[in-house]
């Protein structure tokens, strides 16, 4: 039992670390581009602060060690004992990648990299004694260990008495006298007594509580500070009196309690702001909570609560609009006063169900947040002069979807840096200005979110294109594409032009997949470009994965949806060239190339009684492909429901949804087809 | 926490009893702790890719149902459905997880208890082709009730393997 607490607390702790390693990422961000103001400091302090006291809490002894020193220095940056420079700015971030690692390590249980992080440590210690100007600090051994201080003492610290009075309920929070107690030895030579006189009769004795007290004295001129940081995590739960012991020389505050002045410790909600502003109303907020009576303005709850949530007022959506039709067909004079109260309901069923699936949104800056960090050190490493903006931070959008995009804009935004943007020189030579825009913008669009990766580089050269997707064999020889249809090229498997493979990209397996990732949270890409003067990225995604804009289909007497954000157009079949190649499938000509066309009642072995008059043309992970179906009904949208709840995914079905009239309908997944035609074989 | 004996004795009565059905001529029985709940025939969503006696899914309040006509499952004859056929909600544990599956019989009969010892359970009934699909053959006033095991009969199903493979 008290094992598993643990365990969830230490969940958190890493949780939070997350936070924390983003707001310093973004802060650090801010630092690089010459922001030194005292707000953002003071934000990075307090993250790497919180990194450290949480690793050492949860006993991640290195993650805390190097947390220390990174925070040293931004204490002599916070403190206007040095300048913000860029070299420092670096190492702080070789810092915090390898707290990152350190992370990851520990969450998967491998040992890590001890001897990088032992270099970045000595680096960041050495650049704090080396830049600090001021005397070395006086106990500054020079070896690595969490304890040792260079933080240069104008005033000789004195000795210290201690009084530690920890609450009974101390223990019950998970806290450890001992622990701490332990962490002021490390400082100096400590002599420490228990206090019993509170322990009560064995028999009333609660092994819960905490009946102890102690108090001691501590020697070695440590800073105060340093002691109430050990204490810091646990303040709200003891009472702590650290009290100078008269030196002759040197004035000190006597007493000061530990309610005086509170450094904020506190994780603090994460998203919110946009990357790039140095204004920062996550902070902002966090400090109006604080003062407000330490209320927390965020809750962390588990996702699978909230999708129950979900689930039920999807229901309760359906349940809504039956009993409107019952209230519909019912005689009206008798039913006035209930068809009223069903249009009531009605409102308010939807408002809920707006509300709940609120609860899932995130803002996008989430996931944008991370690409200034990519794009500084992307930019060095290629030489590039390159301005990142971005537009649109607060576009909402699922937790899932926003989840799985991060990797596919990491891709872009590299891709975008290493084929797109050229060099200064390039640049110049383009008649351009010498440094290259990528622009990263989000914005909600009917139901939709639309990404948008845009530079003003070099753009897609088609001929180079073509003439490479012809030599794969990806294109046929005598196919006469337009300039859109070649820039879509660059999506297909197995495609790369660059002319020499890169670490950064250019192994040919990224663009198909992110174009994968994308159609698989049920969304769109497209490429526009114009040579010479850029290239534009455009996802389109859909906003929830717990819901989707259904277009409802006819096949076999039997009603589908097929997911809207998926089809590219419908037509009559009797209106395109429609043609069985023996033995490989059905193909239909549309915009000029032929495209394998599924006939779902076949392959869902449905009794058709006439044949299929409609073409539903879908965009697929390999190309595009003609569903037929019988017939065009209205479009609505439905709540998914997966299959395998109760049974097990079906090969061509995404799930399945309640109709208002109660009836199932199955949703078609047009990546689920088997193309057994020539044609998708050859892509 | 102390089990309450009056509580547990009642499990135990539960425990022996038995909800059963009709399939043709044939009395079939399955453990009523199972049984969620009864549900009168009504219209079905058929779901392609699957075996025919997976007829398809229905809507449970908002769950996604699936139900298996047990006559084609056990292989008998298929009747019309009609007014009496029912649809026993059982739910079952499969790969760890509990599912929620309906069971399309011809007419639900009766609950009995039966104590173990009226259970012939050491027929040897592995010649058959559905014998791990039985459990025993239950003795009540000289009828005989085939009392079903749910979990392989529901597993073979959503494995989704036609009828025969599991022998």
């Amino acid at each position: 039992m008290e094992d598993d607490d643990l365990e969830e607390l230490k969940l958190m702790f890493l949780e939070e670390c997350l936070e924390n390693i983003e707001l310093l990422e973004q802060g650090l961000m801010r630092m690089g581009e010459g922001d030194s103001s005292a707000d953002t400091l003071n934000e990075v302090f307090r993250a790497a602060h919180s990194i450290k006291g949480g690793a050492a809490s949860f006993g991640y002894q290195p993650m805390s060690e190097l947390t220390h020193h990174m925070e040293t220095l931004l204490d002599e940056m916070r403190a206007e004992r040095r300048a913000v420079v860029e070299s420092d700015v670096d190492l702080l971030f070789a810092g915090l990648d390898i707290v990152q690692t350190i992370l990851e390590d520990s969450r998967s249980g491998d040992a890590g990299d001890h001897e990088k992080r032992l270099e970045t440590q000595a680096k960041l210690e050495a650049s704090v004694v080396n830049g600090s100007g001021a005397d070395p600090a006086a106990d500054s051994s020079g070896n690595t260990t969490a304890t040792d201080t260079t933080e240069p003492v104008a005033d000789v610290a004195p000795d210290w008495t201690l009084s530690f009075v920890p609450d009974r309920e101390f223990l019950k929070r998970g806290n450890d006298p001992l622990l701490l107690l332990r962490e002021v030895a490390r400082l100096g030579p400590l002599e420490i007594k228990p206090d019993c006189t509170d322990l009560p009769a064995w028999a009333d004795y609660d092994p819960a509580l905490c009946y102890l007290q102690w108090s001691g004295e501590l020697r070695g001129g440590v800073p105060e500070a340093e002691i109430r940081e050990i204490f810091e995590w646990v303040e709200d739960d003891c009472k702590l009196d650290i009290t100078a012991i008269p030196v002759p020389d040197t004035d000190v505050p006597a007493a000061i309690q530990t309610s005086a002045e509170s450094p904020v410790s506190d994780a603090p909600a994460a998203t919110g702001a946009p990357g790039k502003k140095p204004e920062k109303p996550a902070a902002a907020k966090e400090g109006a909570a604080k003062s407000g009576g330490g209320e927390s303005s965020t809750i962390r709850i588990a996702t699978d609560k909230i999708d129950q949530l979900i689930n039920m007022v999807g229901e309760l959506v359906i349940t809504q609009s039956m009993l409107s039709r019952v209230g519909d067909s019912a005689d009206p004079i008798d039913v006035q006063e209930l068809r009223e109260r069903l249009a009531d309901l009605e409102h308010h069923t939807r408002d809920l169900q707006e509300s709940v699936m609120q609860v899932r949104m995130l803002p996008i800056s989430s996931a944008f947040s991370r690409l200034p960090r990519l794009v500084r050190d992307l930019s060095k490493k290629l030489d590039k002069d390159v301005e990142l903006v971005m537009e649109g931070g607060t576009t909402e959008l699922d937790k899932t979807v926003l989840e799985r995009m991060v990797d596919p804009l990491v891709h872009l935004v590299r891709n975008s840096l290493d084929h797109g943007l050229e060099t200064p020189d390039e640049r110049t030579a383009a008649n351009k200005s010498v440094t290259g825009v990528l622009e990263l913008s989000a914005r909600q669009e009917s139901g939709n979110v639309i990404i948008e990766i845009k530079d003003d580089g070099r753009g897609i050269n088609c001929e180079k294109i073509l003439g490479k997707a012809r030599e794969k064999g990806i294109v046929h020889p005598d196919d006469d594409l337009s300039d859109d249809q070649i820039n879509q090229l660059i999506f297909a498997p197995g495609f790369s032009t660059a002319e020499q493979i890169s670490d950064v990209s250019g192994r040919g397996v990224g663009m198909d997949v992110v174009r994968r990732n994308i159609v698989d949270l049920g969304g769109r890409v497209h490429v526009h470009s114009k040579f010479g003067t850029g290239t534009t990225v455009e996802i389109k995604l859909p906003l929830s994965l717990a819901i989707l804009d259904g277009q409802l289909v006819r096949i076999a007497e039997q009603v589908f949806v097929i997911p809207i954000l998926s089809i590219v157009e419908t037509m009559e079949l009797a209106q395109t060239e429609f043609t069985t190649l023996p033995g490989a499938g059905d193909v239909c000509r549309f915009r000029g190339v032929y495209l394998p066309t599924i006939d779902v009642a076949q392959q869902f072995e449905l009794n058709a009684p006439e044949p299929a008059r409609m073409v539903v043309i879908v965009e697929t992970h390999k190309q595009r492909c003609g569903l037929l179906v019988d017939d065009i009904l209205g479009q609505q949208q439905v709540v998914i429901k997966p299959l395998e709840r109760n049974y097990k995914p079906v090969e061509g079905l995404a799930g399945a949804t309640i109709m208002s009239d109660g009836a199932v309908a199955l949703i078609l997944d047009p990546n689920g087809f088997k193309q057994d035609t020539a044609l998708s074989e050859a892509a | 926490m102390q089990a309450n004996p009056i509580e547990s004795k009642e499990i135990a009565e539960t425990a022996d009893q038995y909800l059963t059905f009709l399939l043709g001529d044939g009395e079939y029985g399955v453990e009523i702790l199972k049984v969620q709940e009864i549900k009168s025939w009504g219209p079905y969503t058929p779901l392609p890719n699957s075996p025919d006696y997976l007829l398809g899914v229905i809507n449970l309040r908002g769950a996604i149902v699936p139900i298996i006509d047990l006559r084609k499952k056990f292989s008998l004859p298929v009747v019309e459905y009609k007014s009496t056929t029912a649809i026993i909600i059982v739910h079952v544990e499969s790969d760890e997880q509990v599912r929620v599956v309906g069971l399309v019989v011809d007419l639900v009969s009766d609950v009995y208890h039966l104590s173990q010892d009226a259970i012939q359970d050491d027929v040897d009934l592995s010649a058959s082709l559905h014998g791990s699909y039985i459990r025993g053959l239950g003795q009540i006033d000289n009828k005989m009730v085939i009392l079903i095991n749910l979990e392989p009969v529901i597993a073979s199903s959503l494995e989704g393997l036609p009828e025969g493979a599991l022998s």
